[in-house]
């Protein structure tokens, strides 16, 4: 059974409102409504990958990502050409319609690979394949000495400059490559590595004087900084 | 008593991450994703996977200053390329982005010259971006690029003769030799170039700009533009 509108997720209504947005718009208006769309198209195709991924073939983060990307291209160029328009649709075919393009696009990936994993028995297996390569959930003594941490790591965080601070964050908590954080950051790809070198040495003095003698991102701490740094983002990390 | 926790699903991590969650709410998931390994570390993966698409909005607003350039079919050549990973060359996804090197060109927004009467100037190649092959790209043809964006068109000429590529560079390398020849009023060479085009294999806007500059090149040679856009080999 479908679900109902109301536990469709928040981004297939804002699908609806993006495409015809985008469609109306003109001049930067254009452009602001095209990089909204395809931050939607990208997050819930995104999201619709991982939910299908370990069903249908195995697959790295980066295979999603490059999945996304590609589906959310395609999707795009369709919605600019009028020949996609989700606007008649109730909010759960929006969401089913996603769906179906990531697996498709899943589907694609798997026969290029020619080696199909074999199908999980529940819809619950990918979420298990996951959490077969996570640490077990802390103890109530180890979460507060994470909590501790993360506290003071963000506080030492928040001392470096937004530059240092954006680009430490991105390469040390989201793992992201040069070129990518150069793009948002506005600097060489070479720099980024200089960059974080020195926000990795001003974290391990900062940290060092709250006691702690490591400064890397530890489970628990995530969360936190991901918090505090999507609030820095213009629009708080909204459409903006 | 207190509310059940939920975690985190794909969902609403991808709410979250498009701040499409309410603060409330958003507060809940967060506190709850400090204590739960496996919903952080899927909080993470959409995080990372947003801030890609955030750097590939990037690119897809450079392409787009010059115009509508999604519209055009451009971008999917431009926007693949921010990682690269030799594992795309075996996948249909690779197949148009290992042709390509080529996505080449992002178009820029250029003062409209009307220096030449019987065409205007292509869009500006702008800046060679991102390609598949980092360092495979024949130096001539940047160079050619380069010279014609600042419109020299002697340069431009020379570096795009002497110039190799394959595939969509190579279309892209005769229509701007194609383009700078006519401009230089060399038309009969200018002709050749650019009835060598594959025109089905351009994306807008170089299709209907390689069909004016085209039809401008047969009318320079004092003749009609057949109906079908005559193919074949360029002279080398």
């Amino acid at each position: 059974m479908p679900p109902s509108p109301a536990e469709a997720p928040g981004w297939a209504s804002s699908l609806r409102e993006a495409v015809p947005a985008l469609s109306q718009a003109r001049g930067a208006a254009r452009e602001q409504a095209r990089v909204w769309l395809w931050r939607l198209l990208h997050a819930s195709i995104f999201a619709s990958l991982r939910m299908q991924a370990g069903r249908i073939t195995a697959v790295s983060q980066e295979d999603i990502e490059d999945l996304a990307s590609a589906k959310s291209l395609e999707l795009l160029a369709r919605a600019e050409e009028g020949t996609w328009n989700p606007v008649p649709h109730p909010l759960h075919e929006v969401a089913g319609f996603i769906r179906r393009v990531a697996r498709n696009g899943l589907v694609d990936l798997a026969r290029r690979r020619s080696r199909e994993c074999p199908a999980l028995e529940d819809e619950e297996g990918w979420d298990r394949m996951i959490a077969d390569r996570l640490p077990s959930a802390p103890s109530p003594e180890d979460w507060v000495g994470a909590r501790e941490f993360a506290h003071a790591l963000e506080a030492c965080v928040r001392q470096l400059s937004p530059r240092a601070r954006q680009v430490w964050f991105l390469r040390a908590c989201l793992e992201r490559p040069s070129r990518e954080i150069a793009v948002l950051a506005g600097v060489n790809p070479a720099h980024v590595d200089v960059i974080v070198m020195r926000a990795r040495t001003a974290l391990g003095s900062c940290m060092a004087t709250k006691g702690h003698h490591a400064s890397e991102v530890r489970p628990g701490a995530f969360a936190v900084l991901w918090s505090d740094w999507q609030a820095q983002q213009p629009g708080g990390g909204r459409q903006t | 008593m207190s509310e059940p926790e939920h975690h985190l699903t794909d969902a609403s991590c991808a709410d979250l991450v498009l701040g499409l969650t309410p603060i409330a709410a958003s507060d809940a998931l967060l506190a709850h994703a400090e204590r739960c390994p496996e919903c952080e570390t899927r909080l993470r993966a959409h995080a990372g996977a947003s801030i890609r698409a955030r750097a590939e909005s990037g690119a897809l607003a450079d392409a787009a200053a010059g115009d509508d350039a999604v519209k055009r079919g451009m971008m999917p050549l431009e926007l693949r390329p921010l990682r690269s990973r030799p594992r795309w060359q075996d996948g249909a996804i690779v197949a148009a982005a290992a042709a390509v090197l080529l996505a080449l060109v992002i178009p820029r927004m250029s003062p409209p010259t009307r220096a030449l009467e019987s065409s205007e100037w292509l869009q500006s190649p702008g800046e060679m971006v991102r390609t598949r092959a980092d360092g495979a790209v024949d130096p001539r043809l940047a160079e050619g690029f380069e010279a014609y964006a600042r419109r020299d068109l002697p340069g431009a000429v020379r570096a795009l003769r002497a110039a190799s590529a394959e595939g969509a560079a190579e279309q892209a390398r005769r229509l701007y030799l194609g383009h700078a020849l006519l401009a230089s009023g060399e038309s009969v060479e200018a002709l050749s170039w650019l009835a060598s085009l594959d025109l089905a294999r351009l994306p807008e806007p170089w299709r209907s700009e390689a069909e004016a500059a085209l039809a401008a090149a047969w009318r320079a040679n004092g003749r009609r533009a057949p109906m079908v856009p005559a193919q074949g080999t360029a002279p080398r």
